[in-house]
């Protein structure tokens, strides 16, 4: 989420290819963590193609995988409302997309649990259903498809950086 | 700080605002005011459907992924790519913009 972090790592094969630097795995872990949380999202939004039951269990799953996606973030939640409450800052439109986010995916997932009719079902636990949480649902669900792809693109820089070099293959591990 | 540690403090900060959020919107649908999202009238006030009705939707529903229906996919993938597109422009554009300021001043 935040800037590009990388180490100095001496070349694997001295000599023959060029120095390059190690990507830090929680830099790693971001970027196929946040990626499979996309892609899970773009599926659950898309209830035509996963059917009721499959909308629902990856809801459940974007929901606790949300829990901990803020948190691996907590960091930079704390450093950008501290510098923004204190001079402001560049970083106060992906700090505002961001809070609107929260919001909305909160309201998505709590709505959803609400008026799940199948997975919650499964478990053996009655929701209520009525019809203001279902409309909340759809509303909130309709946001997020209008947040979710600017909270990505507002980071495209750090994107293409680390993807670059994550799906980068390396020449001297493929020959072997 | 340990690591443990700290993601665990990160973890209850998260799940309290998390809480918070929830407590907000629970009070608001047992408020006069859920009506403006849900809407008057008797749809508002109607009862939840009954356990059997449920397991009846659910056999209705089937179990899977229903790949001949890709269209829905297509459709959220197209949506997000444009926005996503539409955003980055605008993000290139402002940056030129600022170092074509910068250069000439």
């Amino acid at each position: 989420m935040e800037t590009v972090k990388t180490t100095g790592a001496a070349p694997a094969s001295a000599g023959t290819a060029p120095a390059r630097r190690r990507i830090p795995t929680r830099t790693r872990l971001d970027f196929w963590f946040d990626s499979a949380l996309l892609i899970a999202y773009t599926l659950a939004y898309s209830l035509g193609f996963t059917g009721l039951a499959v909308h629902e269990w990856l809801g459940l799953g974007i929901g606790l995988a949300l829990l901990l996606h803020l948190t691996l973030h907590w960091d930079w939640v704390v450093r950008t409302t501290r510098r923004l409450l204190s001079r402001g800052g560049r970083d106060r439109g992906i700090w505002l997309v961001n809070l609107a986010l929260l919001f909305a995916m909160t309201l998505c997932v709590l709505s959803g649990v609400l008026i799940s009719r199948i997975a919650l079902y499964q478990l053996g636990i009655g929701v209520p259903g009525t019809p203001f949480w279902v409309s909340l649902h759809h509303t909130t669900a309709q946001l997020t498809l209008a947040l979710v792809p600017v909270h990505v693109a507002l980071r495209w820089r750090w994107i293409l950086s680390v993807g670059r070099r994550v799906l980068r293959r390396d020449p001297g591990k493929r020959s072997q | 700080m340990s690591g443990p540690v700290r993601f665990t403090r990160h973890l209850i900060a998260v799940l309290l605002i998390v809480a918070a959020v929830t407590a907000l919107t629970v009070a608001w649908a047992h408020s006069s005011e859920a009506s403006w999202l849900a809407g008057p009238g008797p749809a508002a006030h109607r009862r939840p459907p009954t356990q059997i009705q449920l397991a009846r939707r659910h056999a209705d529903n089937g179990p899977g992924l229903s790949l001949s229906d890709s269209g829905d996919l297509i459709k959220t993938a197209l949506i997000e790519s444009a926005i996503a597109a539409a955003v980055i422009a605008l993000s290139a554009l402002r940056r030129q913009r600022r170092r074509m300021t910068r250069g000439t001043s």
